[in-house]
């Protein structure tokens, strides 16, 4: 199905009859690591975001999230250095998830959502996270799904004083995917690290979008994106940053590096700083371009091949943000998704 | 003005989340097909032209007032009808100008003169002595300079060719109104090879009829020649009407260079929804330099349409928004051939409560390989009641580009305040010190007057005379 | 001999941090003193606080400036009364030429814009004394410039507006060994019987080019010892350590 067909974007149109038919699998991820105690599969005492979030994909969605969700994760974390929560989705048909996610005052963790299935789905998911006093959650997606799925993705975070929140969000699969994060710097120094990879080839679509809206004093944003397109793929960047009035002394930083394969791709951009307070420092640059002529020469002139400098290049680029991943595993499992998918994606 | 189309597809939200309500538009049931006959009989007009202006009235009666950007609800349509009709009285009297303006007209230094000229009030500023002085030497060169009504009658074969081709009715609903009720403006037509030394200013061409709200400019610079003409100047421009909806329509041809001024600085009470647009053909070169100050609402895009192989665009400008203002302002570069570059460098400053709104569009289609482009945004905010935005939209089609942007929002630095203070500068000289420095990269592009004059301007906008 | 400052149990904090515990320093006209101390003793916050930089918080005390009260007094007030700190690391400023900035602070200083000719004369003087090309005039306000550069151009701005008393922070960090002749070369010439300087180093190459009057020690925000030259070829060899 793809993305015209599903009817979603950002803009609140009723969801389209194809979409509303959908059943989806009552399905369980795989808890690869972690305590099952701490991913409670029933949604009973939910603490949820307060403050509505600038960039919404709208009521229908989540309503339709609600009512058809049939995964439905509730995941605490409260201890000072919880192990890691490792989720494995695959072998599943079509996905509509509700989760909520929980971090309780100065306790710490990761949870990974780790999308591999190979079977050709819709994905539809919506994950609400609190963050709170002093709390720190590092959230990994890594998205490798069958080439032909779609991928419909929207987590927001409110983040409480001096919390903060880490992602690391690698989009590598699916044919279609709107990816939406947005979180509410809500507290005094609240902050959050946004890193975005993300490769397409042939004639794949991405919709990212990743906003902070600065409201404590204090808060601080971090937003990198960084990507490869080939063959014809399509993809918008938005990255925002929103300052209100009264987050005085906040910083707000976002960049954009693109990385352009074939002259038929379709590459945008929209970095957006939005400031309503004159005490804060908000910045941002875009890069779109192609790979640097000189240092691919030199490479070459060291004995690679084209493809294989251009490889190192990409994949070295990339490295930089999976190297800040903690977990060996899991970084060992991203490098290689990333890798492999460099090499279709040059191919 | 950006295209309607363009912005939804890409936007996708972020507008509506911006402007929520969709802004209720007052009807204008008094512009009709009898007005515009009057308005092109009174102007003596050739069938062709008439033809134009009632296609576009059909037009602008079926497109809806924009839904996003700034808001126009207090646009007084109905009275548009009023100031365009040929035998309405244009003027009224000097006591009737806002206070304010007659304050700034004395902080600038205008001379009396030219005030009454400049608030439509009484009789046409002669400048007709500077103006002649200049006209000789242009005639001699073949350079042609005159108002837009005279051209469409001299030299109707240019002004057919060219007229609203680059900003055609059905872009939008204001550039429909205008094609309809146009009046007034320059025409520009400089020939093969000429290079005109001095720059041409527009100031000499105010007419009586309102300060220009309608005015169409047309520039042609044919192959291989050289223009700066400069539109605008800093004295505030007061009329009881309050839209302006002009347009400007230049054209630069091969291996052409045109630089194209403009400081405005209309009256607190008007809408100001002009629209810019340059075309630019193989190595030729379009070099922006825009200063917008005043006005209650600005909507201002400027645009660039690099459509010849090695074209270039350079824009470099400054956005002031005071208190009550909203500012809409950004540039446009649609890079449509291959080897053109653009260059963008634009500053605001917001204050007391004012809202600047940077709107960019820079797009290489897919034809456009070896493209270059730079984009630099620079916010300042002055305190905490001001509000600024930067939403550039990149748009790549060809992956044989080299594309930069960069912005920043911020307050003027303690720090820098500290130094200079710490050199004797009391600290409101410091701040405009600091804010004429950041301006710096526009007033060293303008000729000195009109340097000396913004400079003026920005003092004065800091002070919180101007509104 | 008349007294230029009076500091007394001076007291100053940033980001809610005690840093400076109480000093006390008197400096007459036409007296070199030199302050001297290991990294974070203070030294940096003394000359900001003296200027009034607003990131840092008097805590107590007082300090008289020709028998006003300075610490009531303005940032600009303090310049045009006769204070001048050159910084450790100078402001960049875009936009504002090197000598449009200095017209206008001698502009506030005397009440009048100096003329360009005469203006332009006295700084090519001082600037070829620093080693520095003329053409630093017009660039902007040590945007691009080195380390080296932008202590010459605090220099040319003291040379310029003729402070009673000058502070100089760290002037010779970041700067190679012609810069710092010629820049403490020329010091000396300025410091005549009425004017006065504060030389915060922590550092001992500048008294080779010139010999203070007074000495002082500065540790963990306070001055433990003040005395002549002697303490500072003392330092020379032994360090800080025994002071603290």
């Amino acid at each position: 199905m793809t993305l015209k067909e599903a009817g979603i974007d950002f803009k609140r149109i009723p969801l389209p009859e194809s979409v509303v038919q959908i059943t989806p699998d009552k399905y369980t991820p795989e808890i690869k690591k972690g305590s099952k105690k701490s991913v409670i599969h029933d949604v009973k005492k939910l603490i949820i975001p307060s403050l509505e979030f600038k960039k919404d994909l709208g009521n229908d969605f989540k309503n339709f999230i609600s009512r058809k969700a049939e995964t439905q994760l509730s995941i605490v974390i409260d201890q000072k250095d919880q192990d890691l929560i490792w989720l494995d989705y695959k072998e599943h048909g079509d996905l509509i998830e509700n989760n909520h996610i929980y971090v309780a005052p100065y306790s710490k963790g990761t949870i990974v959502m780790d999308y591999n299935n190979f079977e050709n789905s819709v994905h539809h998911g919506l994950t609400r996270i609190v963050v709170d006093e002093g709390a720190e959650l590092t959230l990994i997606k890594i998205q490798n799904n069958h080439l032909d799925s779609q991928f419909i993705d929207q987590t927001q975070t409110e983040i409480h004083d001096n919390g903060l929140l880490k992602v690391v969000d690698i989009q590598l699969g699916s044919k279609n995917m709107i990816i939406n994060y947005d979180t509410n710097l809500k507290g005094y120094k609240s902050k959050c690290v946004y890193k975005s990879l993300y490769m397409a080839a042939d004639d794949r679509g991405l919709d990212l979008s990743f906003t902070a809206n600065h409201i404590g004093k204090k808060t601080q944003s971090d937003i990198l994106g960084k990507g490869v397109l080939g063959g014809e793929a399509k993809k918008v960047f938005r990255g925002t940053l929103h300052f209100e009035r009264g987050a005085v002394q906040s910083v707000g930083k976002e960049e954009e590096v693109v990385l352009l394969l074939s002259e038929t791709v379709k590459a945008d951009s929209i970095p957006a700083l939005m400031c309503s307070e004159d005490d804060v420092i908000g910045e941002h640059g875009a890069s779109i371009g192609q790979l640097d002529e000189n240092r691919l020469f030199y490479l070459m002139s060291r004995g690679l091949s084209e493809k294989e400098a251009k490889l190192l290049v990409i994949s070295s680029s990339f490295k930089e943000v999976i190297e800040d991943i903690a977990d060996e595993d899991i970084k060992l499992k991203s490098l290689e998704s990333v890798d492999r998918s460099i090499n279709y994606v040059i191919a | 003005m950006a295209k309607k189309t363009q912005v939804s597809d890409i936007d996708r939200g972020v507008y509506d989340i911006i402007n929520e309500e969709r802004h209720v538009y007052r009807s204008d049931k008094g512009l009709n097909e009898e007005i515009i006959r009057e308005i092109s009989k009174e102007k003596n007009e050739p069938d062709w032209m008439l033809e134009k202006r009632l296609k576009s009235l059909e037009i602008y009666k079926s497109k809806p007032v924009p839904t996003w950007g700034a808001d126009l609800s207090d646009l007084d349509v109905e009275n548009i009808v009023h100031y365009v009709k040929p035998d309405v009285e244009q003027q009224h009297s000097w006591d009737e100008v806002p206070d304010d303006i007659k304050e700034t007209f004395e902080r600038l230094g205008i001379p009396e003169a030219e005030r009454k000229s400049l608030s439509g009030v009484g009789a046409q500023y002669d400048s007709e002595v500077v103006y002649h002085s200049i006209k000789q030497e242009l005639v001699d060169q073949g350079v042609i300079y005159t108002d837009m009504e005279s051209a469409v009658h001299d030299y109707p074969e240019i002004v057919k060719k060219y007229f609203m081709t680059l900003i055609r009715p059905y872009d939008h609903k204001f550039a429909a109104l205008h094609g309809a009720v146009w009046s007034g403006g320059s025409f520009v037509y400089v020939p093969e090879g000429i290079e005109v030394d001095f720059p041409l200013q527009s100031y000499f061409r105010l007419n009586a009829k309102g300060a220009g709200q309608f005015e169409h400019t047309m520039i042609v610079v044919e192959k291989g020649a050289k223009l700066h003409f400069i539109e605008g100047c800093s004295a505030p421009k007061y009329s009881v009407q309050n839209l302006h909806a002009g347009a400007v329509e230049l054209f630069v041809k091969e291996g052409a260079e045109l630089r194209y001024s403009t400081i405005e600085n209309w009256s607190r009470n008007m809408y100001n929804l002009n629209t810019k647009r340059a075309a630019v053909d193989a190595h030729g070169k379009i070099e922006w330099v825009s200063g917008s100050f005043g006005s209650k609402v600005s909507m201002l895009y400027p645009m660039s349409i690099l459509r010849g192989e090695y074209a270039k665009s350079e824009f470099t400008g400054i956005t002031f928004a005071a208190e009550g203002q909203y500012l809409d302002t950004g540039t446009k570069v649609l890079h449509a051939a291959p080897h053109t570059t653009s260059i963008v460098n634009s500053k605001s400053i917001s204050k007391g409560g004012g809202h600047a709104f940077y709107r960019g569009m820079l797009k290489a289609t897919k034809k456009a390989h070896h493209v270059k482009s730079t984009v630099n945004c620079e916010s300042l905010i002055l305190d905490n009641l001001s509000v600024s935005d930067t939403l550039p939209i990149i748009e790549v089609e060809n992956s044989n580009i080299d594309i930069g942007h960069e912005a920043k929002i911020g307050r003027i630095s303690e720090e820098a305040i500290f130094y200079l203070m710490s050199r004797g500068i009391p600290e409101a000289e410091a701040k405009a010190m600091i804010v004429r420095g950041f301006v710096e990269p526009i007033t060293k592009e303008l000729p000195l007057e009109y340097a000396v004059e913004l400079n003026n301007l920005i003092t004065l906008e800091l002070e919180g005379v101007v509104g | 001999m008349k007294e230029i400052i009076n500091i007394k149990n001076l007291q100053a904090s940033a980001d809610g941090k005690n840093i400076l515990k109480g000093i006390d320093l008197q400096i007459n006209e036409g007296e070199v003193h030199l302050v001297m101390g290991p990294n974070g003793a203070g030294k940096s916050t003394l000359a900001n606080v003296l200027m009034g930089h607003p990131n840092y918080h008097v805590d107590g005390g007082e300090v008289s400036f020709f028998d006003k009260d300075l610490l009531e007094m303005k940032v600009d007030e303090r310049a045009k009364a006769g204070l001048f700190l050159s910084f450790q690391y100078p402001e960049e400023v875009p936009g504002i030429t090197v000598e449009n900035f200095l017209k206008t602070s001698i502009k506030e200083k005397t009440g009048m814009l100096p003329m360009t000719t005469r203006f332009r004369k006295q700084a090519h003087q001082i600037m070829d004394k620093l080693d520095m090309k003329h053409e630093y005039l017009n660039r902007y306000l040590n945007q691009g410039f080195s380390g080296g550069e932008k202590k010459k151009n605090e220099i040319l701005q003291m040379a310029m507006l003729k402070p009673r008393l000058a502070i100089l922070d760290e002037t010779d960090s970041g700067l190679d060994i012609d810069a710092i002749r010629s820049v403490y070369e020329n010091l000396t010439e300025l410091v005549s019987e009425n004017n006065s300087m504060l030389i915060i180093t922590h550092y001992n190459k500048i008294l080779d080019y010139i010999k203070p009057d007074f000495v002082h020690v500065l540790v963990d925000g306070k001055i433990v010892k003040s005395g002549t030259i002697e303490i500072a070829n003392e330092i020379d060899t032994k360090g800080f350590e025994s002071y603290k």
